[in-house]
């Protein structure tokens, strides 16, 4: 597992609070406990993390684990196995 | 380590009164906002980074252009990684003119300084803000949100924005330890009372309990009140000063 990856993964987990059994893949925002006021902790997690500053757009795009990935991308910030 | 402050509209009036009495606390950092350089600003922020051995660094952009905005701030947040106040003070009045004789584009303009940008500049801040969890953002609203007769339409109208955003944000900001409130003065005496016709401003003189004009600093005072631990109870509240109009 690349460490990208498993920022990546450890910032959803602790970011949402999330337990281990959650499949990520299939994760979307509304699911579970990913309300707003947890979206922005996440998103600030991984702005912190990867040292970026995502644009106003992609903070509201970013409505999956799935989708996030692609956004991150745009960034400069690969997540892969 | 001290305070990261970021103050729009710094160089006159209730503004450039704030920002003096910001710059009073020791090992603060203050981004001073202007909309461009000038001599007299530059002399001013040098005079104050001597008096207070603080950092004042200045900041320019035109709070009518968004994507200027965003870039000068971005820039901001990239070398300050925690903004602990934002004090959205800068706005301007039109000439005086009743609502059917307002275009829609002055109308719109008005907005965009009075409210849009600070809507913006709130959005980018709140987000560093809330990375640290911790925060506090002063509006400067204006009683004319309330006394809808003491100033013109687009100016009414954007200011009463202010004071639904300071609510709607102080609710919505506080799960990240983020306060929000504002200030709303009543007639200062600023350059900005020079766009008033004299006659209005008379009567709005004396129409305040204490009969006279407010000073900067009496506004200044209470915006580093609400910015500071001393009042970590109070959110979401619009609060006049006004003289006294208000209960009058």
């Amino acid at each position: 597992m690349s460490n990208n990856w498993k920022i990546y993964e450890q910032a959803f987990k602790e970011g949402l609070n999330i337990n281990e059994s959650i499949d990520l893949e299939t994760f979307k925002y509304r699911d579970y406990s990913w309300d707003s006021v947890a979206h922005m902790i996440l998103i600030s997690m991984l702005e912190d993390a990867f040292n970026i500053q995502l644009e106003t757009d992609d903070v509201i795009d970013f409505n999956s684990y799935v989708k996030g990935k692609e956004i991150l991308l745009k960034y400069g910030v690969t997540i892969e196995r | 380590m001290g305070r990261n402050v970021i103050i729009t509209g710094t160089s006159s009036g209730i503004g450039k009164s704030i920002l003096e009495e910001f710059s009073k606390e020791k090992d603060i950092t203050i981004i001073a906002h202007a909309r461009k350089p000038s001599p007299q600003f530059e002399l001013l922020l040098k005079n104050l980074n001597r008096e207070n051995e603080n950092l004042i660094i200045p900041v320019y952009f035109d709070l009518i252009n968004a994507e200027h905005l965003t870039g000068q701030i971005n820039n901001v947040l990239k070398a300050y990684k925690k903004i602990d106040v934002l004090v959205n003070n800068a706005g301007m009045i039109q000439p005086n003119s009743s609502f059917l004789m307002t275009s829609l584009d002055t109308i719109k303009e008005s907005f965009q300084i009075n409210f849009f940008s600070q809507v913006l500049l709130t959005q980018l801040v709140a987000r560093s803000m809330i990375r640290n969890r911790i925060g506090n953002i002063v509006n400067i609203a204006s009683i004319a949100a309330f006394d809808v007769t003491t100033a013109q339409f687009e100016y009414v109208t954007s200011k009463a924005a202010i004071v639904a955003m300071t609510m709607k944000l102080a609710i919505e900001l506080a799960p990240f330890g983020i306060r929000c409130n504002a200030v709303a003065p009543g007639l200062i005496k600023t350059k900005m009372l020079e766009n008033m016709e004299k006659e209005l401003k008379n009567n709005l003189c004396h129409q305040a309990a204490l009969n006279r004009l407010g000073m900067p600093e009496e506004i200044s005072k209470l915006v580093y009140f609400l910015a500071s631990k001393d009042s970590s109870f109070i959110n979401g509240q619009t609060i006049r000063v006004d003289g006294g109009r208000g209960v009058i």
